[in-house]
């Protein structure tokens, strides 16, 4: 018993002698305090871009949302409900079978080759900024009536009515997700490329898209081959023309390429680097690496 | 003035290009121009132009021994024209110098993200071990811990899909089962509904014809027609109220007389049938 007691005391004594978390030994999280750089030079040092005097110069400015004493408009009107999370919700800036057809019709886009975010993006004539939500193209329905190219493109997002406009033709089209960083990537690869990392892996699309890149009927390049050529034949049904024969095209070897649901850019797998200067692509050779870009 | 000077100057450097002196002396010329009248550089070009003529004549002799002294120099001249001050890493930024910044400085070295940048820029003759774009291993096992972590697989996801869209259904079918149920109901909660305002009309119907006959009461105790608010009205119903309270007090009274009597009587019967008994056995002993 006495000899417990004892181990209890010495126990006791050494918690007794150990630092204890108090005011004076604690600290913020390496990189949690922002140092503020106040402006220098003969234009902007003066003042350092306070302004003369006033609640701006002396830091006393009245806080967020305050109008002077007024019942504020955060307090007077209540919380839309459905707008909550609007500010996170996927963009999907739009391009119509018009501009396409006219990209085409101007030698701005090469229907020869398979296009995708970066061949529409390098036109000039579409934007898509990912800093603003953009998560690539919707293809919409304008000038579906005039639409007569052949191609193989990869969209975003689509309608039913697109997707006919383009099979009919005898091209093909695939809904394909790419998560923020692939978008960055694609929208800009010089850009992406200055930067010296290696090309990303695709993420799969979140919780609330996997319905639309698993569907069939979207042709979401997530679904079963098989089930995607049952569709293509249903919608020609439904449509009324008669779905072209691929293996016998000359471009059948362009209508046919597509890419992996990890790949990003056609001819690049993920983990490679893109050297711009030496006109190299650098790719890992060791094993770990390897299994992690390919997984 | 500026640009006499500056040509002149111009031709002696062109001239005597290989020394040191009249290069020093068109960097003097061209900072303090503004300070020197055309009498007094002209005396000072024509006297160091005597000076850098002799110099390039022995300095001649040097070059052909020692080419590499002349770099060196104009490293010199090129340090003494920097006059921003800036650190090199930051000057091989600016668009005229366009240079590849220095790998030793510490800010580079401990940045692998400028140093990936400078490998992409320059490329292999840049120096930098090309491993450095790839994460290390104790980064690359934080990705796959995040990536297990926070990703989930496209099994899980279609799964979860499939669950949502089950529920969706269940709870479509079961409301639209509940409906059906309801709508079955429908005609028998309706009749019902039709009885209840019946009798509700009914017993308003009633309360209107008491309150009728309350007025006319009123009218005939008062011998002209009264209103309900009136006053007199309801001295009226309390006064009625008060003799039906008494009427009922008295009723009341009469009938527990009425039980007490009744009891009563029917003890006393009770008791004389006792005895007729009683005297019937005492008349069979006495027989026996």
């Amino acid at each position: 018993m006495s000899y417990i007691a004892g181990i209890t005391d010495k126990a006791l004594k050494l918690i007794a002698s150990m630092p204890r978390v108090a005011l004076n030994n604690l600290k913020g999280l390496p990189g949690s305090k922002k140092t503020f750089q106040r402006r220098r030079g003969r234009e902007k040092g003066s003042k350092h871009g306070r302004g003369d005097k006033g609640q701006g110069a002396r830091m006393t400015l009245p806080r967020l949302g305050f109008e002077g004493g007024q019942f504020p408009f955060y307090l007077r009107f209540p919380k839309e409900r459905y707008y909550e999370g609007h500010h996170m919700k996927r963009q999907y800036p739009p391009l119509s079978l018009l501009q396409l057809q006219r990209m085409i019709d101007l030698g701005r886009v090469n229907p020869d080759e398979p296009i995708d975010l970066t061949t529409l993006c390098n036109t000039k004539l579409y934007k898509c900024s990912p800093e603003h939500h953009h998560y690539g193209v919707n293809l919409t329905d304008e000038g579906i009536d005039i639409f007569q190219a052949k191609v193989n493109i990869e969209v975003q997002w689509t309608t039913e009515n697109v997707i006919a406009a383009v099979e009919r033709n005898g091209g093909v089209i695939t809904s394909r997700f790419y998560d923020i960083q692939s978008v960055m990537a694609l929208v800009n690869p010089e850009k992406f490329f200055q930067r010296g990392i290696p090309i990303p892996k695709c993420k799969l699309p979140p919780e609330d898209a996997i319905e639309y890149y698993t569907d069939p009927h979207f042709r979401g390049y997530l679904a079963d081959p098989e089930k995607v050529a049952e569709a293509r034949l249903e919608l020609a049904q439904k449509y009324g023309y008669e779905v072209p024969d691929f293996s016998k095209d000359p471009l059948y070897e362009m209508l046919k390429q597509k890419k992996d649901p990890r790949q990003i850019f056609f001819g690049l797998a993920p983990g490679w680097v893109v050297n711009l200067k030496d006109r190299v692509i650098l790719k890992p050779k060791a094993q770990e690496w390897k299994e992690y870009y390919h997984s | 003035m500026g640009a006499l000077i500056r040509k002149e100057v111009l031709t002696v450097t062109i001239k005597t290009a290989t020394t040191t002196m009249a290069a020093a002396l068109y960097l003097l010329v061209r900072r303090e121009h503004s300070l020197l009248n055309i009498s007094t550089c002209h005396v000072l070009i024509s006297k160091i132009f005597g000076k850098a003529l002799s110099v390039a004549s022995t300095e001649t002799n040097l070059e052909s021994s020692q080419p590499e002294n002349k770099p060196k120099v104009e490293d010199e001249i090129a340090n003494i024209r920097n006059v921003s001050n800036l650190p090199q890493r930051l000057r091989a930024k600016l668009s005229h110098v366009n240079e590849m910044p220095d790998l030793n400085d510490d800010k580079i070295q401990n940045n692998t993200r400028i140093l990936r940048k400078i490998y992409a820029k320059y490329g292999k003759s840049s120096g930098i071990d090309p491993r450095i774009m790839w994460p290390l291993r104790s980064e690359l096992k934080v990705i796959k811990e995040d990536e297990r972590d926070w990703d989930p697989t496209f099994q899980d996801l279609v799964d979860k899909m499939k669950q949502k869209k089950l529920a969706e259904q269940k709870e479509k079918k079961e409301r639209e089962e509940r409906v059906a149920k309801n709508m079955a109901m429908m005609p028998k909660w309706i009749a019902e509904y039709h009885k209840r305002e019946a009798a509700k009309q009914l017993a308003q119907n009633e309360q209107e014809k008491k309150k009728q006959k309350l007025l006319d009461e009123a009218r005939d105790y008062y011998g002209y027609s009264i209103t309900p608010q009136d006053p007199k009205f309801r001295q009226m119903i309390e006064e009625k109220a008060l003799e039906e309270k008494k009427a009922k007090k008295a009723m009341k009274k009469q009938q527990k007389t009425e039980r007490a009597q009744a009891f009563l009587q029917k003890q006393l019967e009770q008791k004389a049938k006792e005895e007729e008994e009683e005297e019937e056995e005492e008349e069979e002993k006495k027989n026996k």
